[in-house]
């Protein structure tokens, strides 16, 4: 399955639906981080059950700095 | 008129320095941590930006060390996220609840702006957005502009805290509509109003405190100066000055001058007028 990841696509090795908790596994991500799915945040709790689909973008967000 | 408070309300929470500071353009990660110090602020901003992407498909390293947020952490100090650079009510809402789940408060620095070179904010979409805001739990602060309306509207929808430029952010102007603020002040006696973007130099910022501003946020004028943790230091207490010159009551001007040294008892006076008459 192919994902929009924070703007680039990233293919990864699931072939159906799967959950935001397992596209991050496999990436390196440092916490802390927050998610969005095509725009939309989703909280932490809803990892493991929401399922992401082909081309979906997905955002991870962290801490910089700010005025 | 306003009571006179010692220190800055903010929502629930006080404190004892009215210099909020921003975390962003300094020259290095340590040269930001001493200037902060410097300015012995106690809430400082912050934002939220994608992470570099990176997995067992590429070859890259992880650049994703997140050093800033470890050394904000050490700080201590009370976090305000903003939502800088959103241009959309739809994306102020997004990134205020990953805010509020990365930094744990409910605090956000409402920036919606409207105009990408003026970074102008969307007054239009602004009030209604601080009420969406309001209605999900957040704590918020406005960045506006100083159009008095504007804000009385945020603070008729739940805003506790108004923040209007001085001068477009970034820019270094000061205080470009004094008339304007002084207005807001008069009309919105009982709500902290700090002043945010545009700040320059210290006697800027001094000047908003005189007009009895409750606060300063500022970034730039700090993290770009020539010495910042110098200038951190100028800034800290340009404000206390402001600020107790306000609790001190200025003086009404005057159209005519005033001597300030008695006349009675001034020896030759009017001796030619004297001299004239006999």
């Amino acid at each position: 399955m192919n994902l929009i990841v924070n703007g680039q696509q990233v293919t990864f090795e699931f072939k159906e639906k799967e959950t935001i908790n397992a596209a991050l596994a496999q990436l390196d991500f440092t916490p802390p981080f927050s998610v969005a799915v095509n725009g939309e945040f989703v909280a932490r709790a809803q990892y493991s059950c929401v399922l992401l689909s082909e081309g979906d973008a997905v955002d991870v967000v962290s801490p910089i700095f700010g005025g | 008129m306003k009571q006179i408070e010692n220190k800055l309300t903010i929502y629930d929470q006080s404190f004892d320095n009215r210099l909020l500071i921003g975390s962003a353009l300094y020259p290095t990660l340590a040269i930001m941590t001493e200037a902060v110090k410097q300015s012995e602020s106690q809430i400082i901003t912050l934002s939220l930006r994608r992470q570099a992407v990176s997995n067992s498909n590429r070859s890259q390293s992880s650049s994703n060390d997140n050093a800033f947020w470890q050394h904000i952490q050490t700080l201590g100090l009370t976090l305000l996220p903003n939502t800088a650079g959103c241009q959309t009510p739809k994306e102020v809402i997004n990134i205020a609840q990953m805010s509020r789940e990365v930094f744990a408060t409910d605090w956000i620095k409402l920036e919606l702006i409207g105009d990408e070179f003026s970074l102008q904010p969307d007054t239009i979409q602004l009030v209604d957005t601080a009420k969406e805001l309001i209605n999900m739990g957040f704590k918020v602060l406005p960045y506006c502009t100083d159009d008095l309306i504007v804000c009385q509207r945020l603070v008729d929808v739940g805003c506790e805290v108004v923040m209007p430029w001085a001068s477009p952010i970034g820019s270094g102007q000061g205080i470009l509509n004094r008339y304007a603020l002084e207005t807001i002040r008069q009309r919105l006696p009982d709500t902290t109003l700090i002043i945010d973007a545009g700040i320059g130099k210290p006697s800027d910022a001094c000047m908003a405190m005189e007009m009895g501003y409750d606060g300063v946020l500022l970034n730039t004028a700090i993290a770009k100066a020539t010495n910042p943790i110098a200038m951190a230091n100028a800034f800290k207490h340009s404000i206390k000055a402001g600020r107790l010159g306000y609790e001190a009551g200025l003086m009404p001007k005057r159209n005519s001058a005033s001597p300030s040294t008695p006349t009675i008892g001034m020896p030759f006076w009017h001796q030619d007028n004297y001299e004239h008459h006999d």
